[in-house]
Formats: C-alpha cells, sequence, structure tokens
C-alpha cells in the first residue's frame, strides 16, 4: 500500500497532470464564485475535453476543478452575502458580518485555510478507508440516511436566532415545501398546482441565492449613507489573522471537517445538510454562542472545513459502488466508466493507484487553490468597497444568473424572488429564515428515507450498528446541551446574586 | 416618486424600439440544398432532459460535436431536467420547428409516458420530427451475486427496487408481474437507480432492472448477477446465456412481451420538433447517419462505455407508430406502471 | 461581561409597562397556520403512502403556528427595556438589519419593489441582455446617482463578462425572455 501511496503521488505530479491541475483550479475557482453555476454542470462540460487522456491527468483538471469550486463558493458568501454554491450556504451567515465589520481579509483568510484543512482531512480519511470501504458501505442504507437526517432536525434549535417556537414553525414550513412536486412512492402530485416545474420539487439553488442573498441586495439597494457598512475600507493584513484564527480553533476545524467527510460518505444526504449540522455544533459547542450569526470566526471556520472535506467522503460510495452523492460524483462516476475504470474491486485493487491518486490530486488542488485564493484575496476584497448602490447590477445579475442555471429555467428565477420576498420579510419582522432552509433540505431525505426504511424493514431498522452510534451522537448532544445551560443557568443566578445582593 | 418612474418608463422605451425591431422570420419549403444552406454556422442546440451526467447527457455530448462538423454548425448541448424528461419535451415540440432545435429522448420514458397519457404529457409522440436512434441495449434485471434466485423460475414471491412510478425500472417490474403472474412487492423511494442497486447488492431487496450500460459495472464487479434480459439482446458477453422475456413467457403474453420488448429497444432517440420542413429534416438525418455509421465514432464510442445502436429516422418513425398503436391491454398495463 | 449583566434587574417595573400584541408576527403566524390548514386538508385526498408524510408535517405545523399564534395574542413578551444606549458596533447583525429594514420608509420599499419589478419584467420580456443594460445604466444614472459614462461603461463591461462566460466560455443558455434575445 505504501508502495503504491507514493507511486500514486508520481503519477499525480507529472508535468501533464500538474499542468490539468491548474488549468482545474482556475476553472474551479471562477465557477465556485458564481453563484448557482455548480461544479456539475462545469464538470459535465469538461467531460469531452478529457477524452482520450491517461486517467490521472483527466482526473486531475476533473477532480482539482470540483474541489476548489467549493472553495471558491464560500469566497462568493463572504464577499457579497450570495451563496457561490448551496453549500456555501453557512458561511454566509458569519463570513458576510466580518465581511460588513470590515474584516473580510480575516474571513477569508480563515475560510481559505480551515477549507484546506477540510479538504486534505477528508481526502486522508478517503485514503483510510480504501481496505474497508466495501464492507462500510454493505452498511449504509436508508436507515442510517434516516437517523442522519434527524440528527440535522436537532439542530434547527441552535440554528434559530431569537425565537425557537418561530424556528419550529419555519422549519416544519420547510420541510413542508420540500414535499412540493411528485412523490417518490406513488407518483401523486403534491402541492405543484399543474406546473410541470416543480414536478421536481423546489430546487436548492434558487432558494438559498433568493433567501440569503435577497435581503443584502435590498439593503445595499438602499443603502442611503453607507451605514450598513463600516466606512473605512476593509481590512485585507487580516488574512494572516484569519489564518491563524482557524489554527487557533483546530480542534473545531477537526470536528467540522469530520463531520463533513463522515456524512460525505452517506450518499444521498448532499453537503447542504453537513454544513448546517457543523455550524449549528460549532455554536452549540462555543463559548460565545451569542456571537454566531454576528461574525464568529468559529463559524467561518466550521463552514470552511466541512464544505471541503465531504468530497473525500462523497468518492467512498463512488469508488465502492458506483453510487455517486449527489450530481457532480454522478459525472465523475461517468468519467470513471469513459477511462475504463470500473467501480467496486477494481479500483480498490487492479487499479489503486489511480484511486490513491485521487487523494494526491485533492491534496495537490487544494494547495494551488490555497495559493491563487491568497493571490487574489486582496484584488476580491477591493471589490466590498465599492459602494453599496454601484454594486446593485452586479448583484442582481448574479441572483438572476445563479437562480438560471439551476435547471436552465425562468421558473427558478420567480422561485428565486418568492425566497427573497420572504428573506426580506424574515429579517424585517425577525423570523428566522435558516431554520426554513434546514427544514427544506431535510424535508425530502426523512420522508423518503423513512418510507424505504420501513417498507425494507418495517422498524428492525432500528437496531442497525450505524443508526445506533447516531441515536447515540443525538442522545448525547442532548445531554451535552442540557448540560450546558443548566450550567448556564446556573452561573446567571449566581452573578444575579451578586449583583442584586447589593442595596 | 421621480425616480422609480424614470426607471421604468427607460425600460419602456427600450422595450418598445425592440418589439419594433422583432419580427418572426418565416420560411417556406425548401430543398435539402437551401435547408443545409441555412443550418451553416448557425447554433443547433440539442436539449437533454436529465441532469448532466448521466448517460444521456453523455451520449448528448458525444454527438454534438461531431454532428455540428457534418451540419457545419455549432451543436451545443442543453439540460434541462425536471418532470421526467416531459418537460423538456413538450418544450421542443412547442418550439420552433427550423432545425435548430433538436432533443434526445429517453424512449421508452417517452413513449410510456405518451401510451399512459401520464399528467403533464402535451404532444402526440407520434407527430414528432425522428432524425434517428443513437443508442438502444436491453434492460437486465439483477439480483444480489449471494441470493439464492438463479433463474427467472425463482424470482416470484421476491421484491423488486425502483426509483419511482413511471420509471423504466418500475416498468419492467408492474410488466414481469403480469407477465409472469407474479405479484411481486416493488419497493419504490430509492433517490437514484445507483441506490436502489446498492440495496441490491446489500441484499435489503433482491430484484432490480435497469438497461445493460447500468449494470455492467456491478456485473463485471462480480457483485450483482443476471438474471433476465429484456429487450433485445445486443450480444453483450455479461449477458451471454441469460434468458430473454420473449422465452419464458407463456405463448398467451408473447404479443405483449414483443411490445414492451419494443418500447425498451426504442433506447435514445433524438428528435426535432413536429412539422419541420423536409428538406431540413433531410439534411440532419443524413448528417445523423453519417456521424453514427462512421467507424473510429463507433469505436471511440465502444471504448467509452457508450455503445451507439442506429437505427434512421423512418425505422424510428415506425417503432414508435407501432408502440403508440399498442392493444388496449398493453396500454392498460403501462398507465398502471405510472399511477403507482 | 457583556452588556446583558449590566443591565440592572427589573423587578415589578418590568411588568407594569403595557403588554402589546405584536402585529406582524401575529399576521405572519395567521397566514402561515392558514397555509398549514390548507396544505393538511389538501393532503386528505391524497393515497395513504403519499399522504402520511404530509399530513404529519402540515399538522405539526398547524399545531405549532396555532400556539405561536396564542402566545402572540395573549401572551406578549414583556416589551425589551430601551436599549438606547448601546453602541451601533454593539448591536448584533441581525439587529442592525431588523433595523435598517424598519427604519425604511414606505417610499424605499415602493421604489425598490419598482426596479425590482421593472427589471424581472423586462427580463420575461426582452431577456437578460436587454434587461441588464437597462436596469444597469437607468439605475445607476437615476438611482445611484453616477454619470451616463460610468452607466453605460458598467453596463458594457457587465453584458460583455456575462457574454464571454457563458456565451462564448461554458456555452451555457442565459434567459432571453418572451422574445428570445439569448
Amino acid at each position: 500500500m505504501l508502495d503504491a501511496i507514493w507511486s500514486a503521488l508520481g503519477e499525480a505530479v507529472t508535468p501533464i497532470s500538474l499542468l490539468m491541475l491548474l488549468i482545474g483550479v482556475v476553472i474551479g475557482f471562477l465557477v465556485g464564485i458564481l453563484p448557482g453555476l455548480g461544479g456539475a454542470v462545469t464538470l459535465a462540460l469538461l467531460i469531452p475535453v478529457t477524452f482520450g487522456m491517461d486517467p490521472v491527468p483527466a482526473f486531475s483538471l476533473l477532480l482539482g476543478m470540483y474541489v476548489v469550486s467549493a472553495i471558491a463558493g464560500d469566497f462568493t458568501s463572504i464577499l457579497f452575502g450570495i451563496p457561490g454554491e448551496p453549500t456555501a450556504a453557512a458561511m454566509v451567515l458569519d463570513g458576510y458580518p466580518l465581511n460588513k465589520k470590515g474584516q473580510a481579509g480575516r474571513a477569508l483568510g480563515a475560510s481559505l485555510s480551515s477549507s484546506a484543512i477540510g479538504a486534505i482531512f477528508g481526502a486522508i480519511l478517503l485514503m483510510a478507508l480504501i481496505p474497508v470501504m466495501r464492507p462500510l458501505m454493505m452498511g449504509i442504507s436508508a436507515p442510517e440516511l434516516f437517523a442522519a437526517a434527524v440528527l440535522g432536525l436537532t439542530f434547527i434549535a441552535s440554528l434559530s436566532s431569537g425565537s425557537i417556537h418561530k424556528g419550529l414553525v419555519m422549519a416544519t414550513m420547510g420541510v413542508l415545501l420540500s414535499l412540493v412536486g411528485i412523490d417518490p412512492n406513488l407518483g401523486t402530485e403534491r402541492y405543484a398546482f399543474g406546473s410541470l416545474h416543480l414536478w421536481e420539487g423546489i430546487g436548492i439553488v434558487p432558494v438559498v441565492v433568493g433567501l440569503l442573498g435577497g435581503a443584502e441586495v435590498l439593503q445595499s439597494m438602499l443603502d442611503k449613507e453607507g451605514h450598513t457598512k463600516t466606512a473605512v475600507a476593509p481590512h485585507l493584513g487580516g488574512i494572516l489573522v484569519g489564518v491563524k484564527d482557524s489554527f487557533r480553533h483546530w480542534w473545531l476545524m477537526l470536528r467540522a471537517s469530520a463531520i463533513g467527510a463522515v456524512l460525505g460518505i452517506l450518499p444521498g444526504l448532499g453537503g447542504s445538510v453537513s454544513q448546517f449540522i457543523a455550524y449549528g455544533h460549532a455554536k452549540q459547542t462555543s463559548k460565545n454562542p451569542e456571537e454566531f450569526g454576528n461574525g464568529a470566526i468559529e463559524g467561518v471556520i466550521a463552514s470552511g472545513a466541512t464544505t471541503t472535506a465531504k468530497d473525500g467522503g462523497h468518492l467512498v460510495p463512488t469508488i465502492a459502488f458506483g453510487v455517486p452523492s449527489g450530481a457532480s460524483m454522478a459525472v465523475l462516476l461517468g468519467a470513471f466508466l469513459i477511462l475504463g475504470l470500473n467501480p467496486g474491486p477494481e479500483m480498490l485493487g487492479e487499479h489503486l493507484e489511480v484511486t490513491l491518486s485521487l487523494v494526491w490530486i485533492i491534496v495537490l488542488s487544494t494547495i494551488a487553490a490555497v495559493i491563487l485564493g491568497y493571490l487574489l484575496i486582496r484584488p476580491l476584497a477591493k471589490l466590498t468597497s465599492v459602494t453599496g448602490r454601484s454594486l446593485v447590477p452586479f448583484l442582481i445579475a448574479m441572483l438572476t444568473i445563479g437562480a438560471f442555471s439551476n435547471t436552465s429555467s425562468l421558473d427558478d428565477v420567480w422561485i428565486m424572488l418568492v425566497f427573497l420576498a420572504i428573506g426580506v420579510l424574515s429579517t424585517r419582522f425577525k423570523w428566522p429564515r435558516i431554520p426554513l432552509l434546514l427544514g427544506l433540505v431535510l424535508g425530502e431525505i426523512l420522508e423518503r428515507y423513512f418510507t424505504v426504511s420501513y417498507t425494507l424493514f418495517q422498524f428492525s431498522w432500528i437496531g442497525r450498528p450505524g443508526v445506533i452510534v447516531i441515536e447515540v451522537i443525538i442522545a448525547g448532544m442532548i445531554l451535552f446541551t442540557a448540560i450546558r445551560i443548566a450550567l448556564k443557568k446556573r452561573a446567571a443566578k449566581g452573578e444575579l446574586l451578586t449583583l442584586g445582593g447589593r442595596p | 416618486m421621480r425616480k422609480f418612474a424614470l426607471g421604468l418608463a427607460a425600460l419602456a422605451i427600450v422595450g418598445g424600439t425592440l418589439t419594433g425591431c422583432s419580427s418572426a422570420a418565416t420560411s417556406a419549403s425548401s430543398s435539402p440544398e437551401q435547408a443545409a444552406e441555412k443550418l451553416k454556422n448557425q447554433t443547433i442546440t440539442l436539449v437533454v432532459p436529465f441532469d448532466p451526467g448521466g448517460g444521456y447527457d453523455a451520449y448528448a455530448r458525444m454527438l454534438a460535436p461531431k454532428l455540428g462538423d457534418e451540419l457545419g454548425a455549432t451543436v451545443i448541448v442543453e439540460n434541462k431536467p425536471g418532470a421526467g424528461g416531459i418537460l423538456a419535451t413538450n418544450e421542443v415540440v412547442h418550439g420552433k420547428p427550423d432545425g435548430k432545435t433538436l432533443v434526445l429522448l429517453n424512449g421508452p420514458g417517452h413513449l410510456g409516458a405518451a401510451i399512459a397519457k401520464t399528467n403533464g404529457v402535451r404532444y402526440d409522440a407520434k407527430t414528432m420530427s425522428y432524425i434517428g436512434q443513437i443508442s438502444s441495449e436491453p434492460d437486465v434485471l439483477v439480483t444480489s451475486k449471494s441470493s439464492s434466485i438463479a433463474s427467472a423460475d425463482d424470482i416470484s414471491g421476491k421484491r423488486f427496487a425502483a426509483t419511482g412510478p413511471g420509471s423504466n425500472e418500475y416498468i419492467d417490474a408492474i410488466v414481469l408481474n403480469q407477465q409472469l403472474g407474479m405479484q411481486n412487492q416493488v419497493v419504490t423511494g430509492f433517490k437514484s437507480s445507483n441506490e436502489a442497486s446498492l440495496n441490491v447488492i446489500q441484499g435489503n431487496v433482491d430484484l432490480h432492472s435497469r438497461s445493460l450500460g447500468s449494470q455492467q459495472p456491478g456485473i463485471n464487479a462480480g457483485d450483482l448477477k443476471p438474471i433476465l434480459v429484456i429487450g433485445e439482446n445486443t450480444g453483450a458477453k455479461e449477458i451471454e446465456g441469460v434468458d430473454n422475456l420473449l422465452d419464458v413467457v407463456n405463448d398467451d403474453q408473447k404479443e405483449l412481451a414483443t411490445l414492451h420488448t419494443k418500447l425498451i429497444s426504442s433506447g435514445r432517440l433524438i428528435a426535432a420538433p413536429p412539422g419541420i420542413d423536409p428538406g431540413t429534416l433531410q439534411v440532419i438525418r443524413e448528417a445523423f447517419e453519417k456521424v453514427m455509421t462512421d467507424e473510429a465514432f463507433v469505436k471511440a464510442a465502444a471504448d467509452s462505455g457508450r455503445p451507439v445502436h442506429y437505427a434512421s429516422g423512418d425505422d424510428v418513425q415506425k417503432l414508435v407508430n407501432d408502440v403508440m398503436g399498442s392493444p388496449q391491454e398493453y396500454v392498460d398495463l403501462i398507465t398502471k406502471a405510472y399511477s403507482g | 461581561m457583556s452588556i446583558d449583566t449590566i443591565r440592572p434587574v427589573h423587578g415589578e417595573e418590568g411588568g407594569s409597562r403595557r403588554r402589546r400584541v405584536n402585529k406582524p408576527d401575529l399576521i405572519i403566524t395567521s397566514v402561515l397556520l392558514v397555509v398549514f390548514v390548507a396544505a393538511y386538508l389538501m393532503a386528505t385526498g391524497w393515497k395513504e403512502l403519499a399522504a402520511y408524510f404530509p399530513l404529519g408535517v402540515s399538522g405539526a405545523g398547524a399545531i405549532a403556528s396555532a400556539s405561536f399564534l396564542v402566545r402572540v395574542l395573549f401572551f406578549p413578551p414583556k416589551p425589551d427595556a430601551p436599549k438606547t444606549d448601546v453602541p451601533e458596533s454593539a448591536k448584533s447583525m441581525a439587529e442592525q438589519e431588523y433595523e435598517f429594514f424598519k427604519n425604511l420608509t414606505s417610499r424605499d420599499w415602493i421604489s425598490s419593489i419598482c426596479w425590482l419589478g421593472g427589471f424581472f419584467i423586462a427580463l420575461a420580456i426582452f431577456g437578460i441582455y436587454v434587461a441588464m443594460a437597462a436596469f444597469t445604466v437607468a439605475y445607476l444614472r437615476f438611482q445611484a446617482d453616477k454619470s451616463w459614462l460610468f452607466a453605460a461603461i458598467y453596463a458594457v463591461v457587465l453584458g460583455g463578462v456575462i457574454y464571454g462566460a457563458f456565451e462564448i466560455i461554458l456555452k451555457l443558455p442565459l434567459p432571453g425572455g418572451l422574445l428570445g434575445l439569448a
């Protein structure tokens, strides 16, 4: 195995591979920054380019592009408050406030370094799992996915800033919205009101773009004296501060990476869920949870690490059994087959070197992305010093194109507008919008996998090993939170007593 | 108040001038030469009604540059997923029949939905202008390698996996149930057919039918074993010696089995909107034929795991007419497969 | 020590302040309740396998929003002690956003709705390029008080970047509107 690891590295650093990697990284950056334009479409566009190439250079291009697009997606979230990718939604929550405070450089630095660590963590996990990934995948089915979605639900409370009751209502509404479309079991049309476009449900891209980006655009439009942004020019010297921040919170960074990578292994869960779990976890375990949503660097670190760590995880089911998690992995799987690589034992034996080179490609492209990102931070962060109103046409173009490119349909632009309105109203009247988003991404998973679990196993699935692990995590988390709240109450009481004790 | 009124006014002015300028050019019937000239240097859109990354997308992207070369035009691929392909098909059918819009259809899904007259279908499959067939492969019913099922005789009482009603795999399950006189349960709700396949490998569910190309990796990896071929056997080594549906059904079911074989073998089709000018249709059909009979193209396609299978536009038209004229019994069966 | 702990502890004084029903919450909750109930009623018409989950979700939503409605109507929270002394920088971001939107006049709202509405109507009719160019020039000139030249250059650059990225490099479709201008 060790030999194979080194010879895989040799394959990954041949001139042609490195060249392809660099091209991939540059494309990935552009694609990641544009909202809506996701990795999947670009991968599909790049596939014909790889015809006739050797596997390793081909994957340097494809995987390099894909990994970097996730890193770059965070940039858009921080700079404009519009998520560059659906998986960069949690990054908006703290990255954008930091930017508003004039700490764009710090947020970008922290996001870049945590993304890098996350990606490398994911790659190492992928490598470590090579001997056991097939037996591991044999134990992962609908019940594990359902349990993971339930785990996601438990974060509603911590993601509802302000009122938990309002958060619950919004999350339930999100779950309800996720049911729009053709039901997965009987083909019944539910809440689609005859619109064929809604048959496949409400797309996550237009929702994320409208819900999170809309309020920001409106603020820029109405920004009279520039008071939504600190008047001082963005503080760029903070890049290194951000990098240091992320390593100061190294333990959080590793936990967030682990959350992303492990949940990434579950095919069908998707990266949109794990970012909120990592973010919610960071908030729950933070010493200053009230800082979250207000520019907490921990929020940036957790979301940054998770988004990139998922890629290593995603590759596990793809390589082990040819089961891709999500559209991008499906395209990559297509590339495997085109290049004559059969997922399964072949990629873990005969073609082990190619598989291992994927690990190296993730690591190398991350390093390249960090360097490129570091060079780009300055010019990009300067964009934020453009005052509110001048940015408006640009932002509206991003919203429109982002929503449209989901399915190349104007209907998605209208959906984006509806969620833009919801986002603005929630901000105006203090209703939390993140639970709505969480409900929307979890709803479909909850229904789908509960039904499948029940049809396959009735209720015996509750005792499956994977499910038990998640159940224990959920129980532990609830216990942990309860203890923390109790301790806080006691501390608060003590404080009150000392304060109130004075006459 | 003045400011936003101005905003609207500016848009209205721009709008007014543009409506004045745009006038739809109408084209009369033209000879193949004229038609070929008309398509030169144009952008032709090949619509794929599915997400990027699947087999349909792969075929479209393989074909697009070659077809563009033949026509002297640029062919771009546009993914328009939605409603199992019906959304994009509706749009194309009602689009301009100028040869600049083509669509890659999932034959069984396209025709199945049209036979079942499922909700949302707003076209008559017979009226479309078919360019030809790009691939055709049978469906293969598989089970896990450790399963006790050895042949089609053992599948009664076992469970099928499928994504949902109307999918090719669901239609197969319903048809098999009827033709082999079984009452097998179909477990639906899997997010993708790959996920359904993994559950078969894990032994959570027994049977799963989908296209040969999708089953090949699992069979080659030794995780899956083929039980039954549905559709015309194309001679792939993975399914050598495996029973065909036509061989295992009783005589009184032969007619329906043949129809179903036709439906599955309709494969992946290229089509243009109805009412296309005959000259233009001929030009595109000829260009398509040239690509599909080019040995280098056929070999490259087979090497990349996407074997092509050519049938002319006329043949496809005939097949569509046959399938659309199915007896009521088959229509009812397919309708059942769409209603869940 | 955070701001909250410095605040003096209120005893009876807080209770004497008049409780007021939060009207926006009342309206939003009522709307959501109606949606949940309607969703529930629609789901009753479906077959069991397709209906059980929507019924559960809309039922739970109805209960959650109804109970919140009761809270809004009968147990409004005590109004917070006025926090006028809190410096701008110490306010949470959500608070700042909330206040930003709260302080807008109805003129502001109408203006932005008109601009956005104008853009998206133009998009639906004329496609992205025309809508984008017209909006960019008009908005920058009249709303952002930039010069005609600046607005025109901005529009050309933006249009050029979009064209270059989508038409030339990526060959991806863009909204063409009813007139198909893309």
